[in-house]
């Protein structure tokens, strides 16, 4: 059995508040195994999304550990997770995050320049990726001219260009009309299955969550196997 | 490229935006440009410069050909204008107008004080020479002095010179000019570059029954050549004072002066040094030895200064040592001796210039707000670049250095707007202001300019680093958001 991509053992995160520490994550636990996909659901509010930015060294932990393909994240300094992240990482929100100024084809190329230096095979990924996700005649569009499941397709392909072990999405679909959510989740599933690249998904929906190798659920701060999806 | 570099480039000019509407942009530049022009039009007539030009002007076709220069100006200006706001959004393009506006000012007010400062360096070497041997009273015997200098390799000239006041009157008009001598009967005084500057009748001519007029005094008393003037001379009143009959001098009048400095032709005459000193009572005296140099620079003036009080110093030790009290030898240069004015340009030069850097500080500020601004607008897109893997001092350059691009972008333009307007400047002058009056206080005839590399660098190296100071506290916002906050800004 392959080592797993993501381990999180007792991720605590609590946020200060005027009446004392509001705890969100106590003692998450989990494991990813390359290519395999997750999804977690919860209530609103239930801590999902800091959880995925914990999960992504965005956020700092109160307590436990965190180690992505074997390197132990928690002991990294502020930079050191982002070069990280940078190379080993993709990242897919709700809101799409596309850079305006930029066109299609920029904004997926920009995952690569913050890893490092352009080169000639990645742009032709680039190029690559877009037509995988539909948009080989759309390159020059800037996100203004793009539809949101265009859009969401769009931040998919930067999510993939530097071929992460591991791909955060966080509600990718909840902007999206039922139609496109299920066109976008389809293709984010087919794209990491073909990548090899695990997947933790955050959704509300159930028939999404379904659709991964594992559904799980956030309950009271920590994680649990779904009961149904 | 590095990423911030190529992001903050591209937030600058956006994909999509450049080159946009480029048909709608030239089909804008033409009607505003017309529009312009119907004001500059407006401008010209109501200051009666348009009658003034067409009475002026000998070919009607060639005025209207100039005026459709005009407007070509005025059209590339307001393209140049229109692609910026085209090109980038509405507060960047208000930033680099800000920049642009303060280069140009900057760029052209201190090559015009380097060109009065510059005129007036020409005319004191013109007319006195680029060094000055006086001595502490009058000088004896200037031909030993002479000597002694023209053996100091790089002097071109070492000429006697009187010089004073005189009375003259002309058809009954009295004047005062000031009166400065040639030593027409040394093969050296063709030399002096005022001998060049005969524009009517003979520097040839002038002898010990005559005179050169400068041309505005000439004007004035509407004297010509060939005419005879009277001079009367302060030695006249001691003469009187022995029973002498003093006698004005009547001097015919062979040539016309023009030195191209109005404050010598207005009010200078020239006599020969032999009459000069017979008026002022003196035989073989002169009140100063003017010397010119091979080169102009001051560097090396100022290294022959050193080298001709070194040379005149035994001179100056020997006549003081026989008796003549008065006979210390000074070598002053040109500069020292118009050392006032020479400052007081050098103050107003440096004055000038530390105002109208508040235009600059000022358009930083605008830098700043619009960054600022941007910062805000850009929180979430900060976030997602953290979430991509982007180092907080990587965010922060991207802030910086659109404020570098958009000094860098405003300082070009501003260069080349202000050598522009420069370079046309008499015809911008001289369609709204009275050339005369140009002519009447700054003793010039036309407007100087001078470039100086060190001012461009000056203005350029100032505004480069205040237009990046102005990025470097949004940067330093930037740099301090949590992306993990900024992903959830609404």
């Amino acid at each position: 059995m392959p080592a797993p991509i993501l381990i999180a053992a007792g991720l605590a995160k609590s946020y200060p508040t005027p009446s004392g520490d509001l705890p969100i994550l106590r003692g998450v636990d989990l494991q990813v195994l390359p290519g395999e996909s997750v999804s977690i659901r919860g209530e609103s509010g239930s801590g999902k999304t800091t959880l995925l930015y914990c999960l992504a060294g965005l956020e700092p932990v109160d307590s436990g550990e965190l180690h992505w393909d074997g390197c132990a994240v928690t002991t990294l300094d502020a930079g050191a997770r982002a070069r990280s992240r940078a190379k080993s990482l993709g990242f897919v929100f709700q809101s799409y995050h596309l850079t305006p100024e930029l066109d299609a084809y920029e904004n997926v190329l920009l995952a690569r320049r913050l890893a490092g230096n352009v080169r000639p095979e990645d742009r032709s990924r680039a190029h690559e990726l877009l037509e995988r996700v539909g948009l080989g005649k759309r390159l020059r569009h800037v996100p203004g001219k793009l539809s949101g499941g265009e859009a969401q397709r769009v931040a998919v392909a930067r999510a993939l260009l530097n071929r992460p072990r591991l791909l955060l999405a966080d509600e990718p679909t909840g902007n999206l009309d039922e139609h496109t959510a299920k066109e976008v989740i389809t293709l984010l599933l087919r794209l990491c299955s073909e990548e090899n690249t695990a997947l933790v998904l955050v959704t509300h929906h159930a028939g999404f969550a379904a659709l991964t190798h594992r559904a799980l659920r956030l309950e009271l701060g920590v994680l649990a196997v779904a009961a149904s999806v | 490229m590095p990423w911030p570099v190529y992001l903050a480039y591209k937030h600058l000019f956006p994909t999509g935006r450049q080159g946009a509407t480029l048909r709608a942009t030239l089909r804008l530049a033409v009607f505003v440009s017309f529009g312009l022009f119907i004001i500059i039009l407006g401008l010209l007539w109501s200051n009666h410069v348009l009658a003034r030009l067409w009475a002026d002007t000998d070919s009607k076709t060639t005025l209207v050909k100039e005026l459709g220069l005009v407007w070509l100006w005025v059209f590339a200006g307001v393209t140049i204008v229109a692609l910026i706001f085209r090109s980038t959004p509405f507060f960047n393009a208000m930033s680099i107008f800000g920049i642009t506006l303060g280069v140009t000012v900057l760029i052209t007010v201190q090559s015009v004080m380097n060109g009065f400062a510059y005129q007036y360096e020409r005319v004191f070497i013109e007319t006195q020479g680029h060094l000055a041997v006086t001595a502490d009273g009058i000088i004896e015997n200037p031909q030993e002095v002479i000597q002694a200098i023209k053996q100091v390799p790089g002097v071109t000239l070492a000429e006697p010179i009187m010089s004073g006041v005189v009375g003259l009157v002309y058809q009954n008009l009295p004047a005062y000019p000031f009166v400065r001598s040639f030593d027409v009967n040394s093969p050296d005084a063709k030399l002096d570059p005022l001998a060049r500057d005969v524009i009517e009748g003979s520097f040839d001519d002038l002898d010990d029954q005559s005179v050169l007029v400068g041309v505005g005094l000439a004007e004035r008393l509407h004297m010509h050549v060939g005419d005879s003037v009277d001079i009367s001379y302060p030695r006249m009143l001691e003469e009187a004072k022995r029973d002498h009959l003093p006698m004005p001098k009547e001097l015919k009048v062979v040539g016309i002066l023009e030195s191209g400095w109005v404050g010598l032709d207005d009010n200078t005459v020239f006599l020969s040094l032999r009459l000069l000193r017979e008026i002022n009572g003196f035989t073989n005296e002169a009140h100063l030895i003017e010397v010119r140099l091979a080169n102009d620079d001051l560097g090396h003036t100022l290294d022959l200064q050193e080298v001709l009080r070194k040379a005149l110093q035994p001179l100056s030790d020997q006549r003081v040592a026989a008796g003549d009290k008065y006979g210390r030898l000074n070598v002053e240069t040109w500069q020292e001796i118009n050392q006032d004015q020479m400052q007081i340009l050098f103050v107003e030069k440096s004055v000038m210039f530390y105002i109208m850097i508040v235009i600059v500080i000022v358009a930083a500020f605008c830098i700043l707000c619009s960054l600022a601004t941007s910062v805000v607008r850009k929180t979430r897109e900060i976030g997602v670049l953290g979430a991509l893997g982007a180092r907080p001092a990587q965010v922060a350059a991207v802030f910086c250095l659109q404020g570098m691009f958009i000094g860098l972008v405003g300082t070009l333009l501003g260069v080349s707007l202000g050598v522009l307007l420069l370079h046309y400047r008499q015809d911008i002058i001289g369609a709204f202001v009275d050339q005369r009056l140009i002519l009447k206080f700054y003793k010039f005839y036309s407007f100087p300019v001078q470039y100086r590399a060190w001012d461009f660098v000056k203005i350029i190296g100032f505004t480069f680093l205040i237009s990046t100071l102005a990025g470097i506290l949004p940067a330093w916002w930037a740099a301090r958001l949590k992306p993990a906050e900024c992903l959830r800004f609404d």
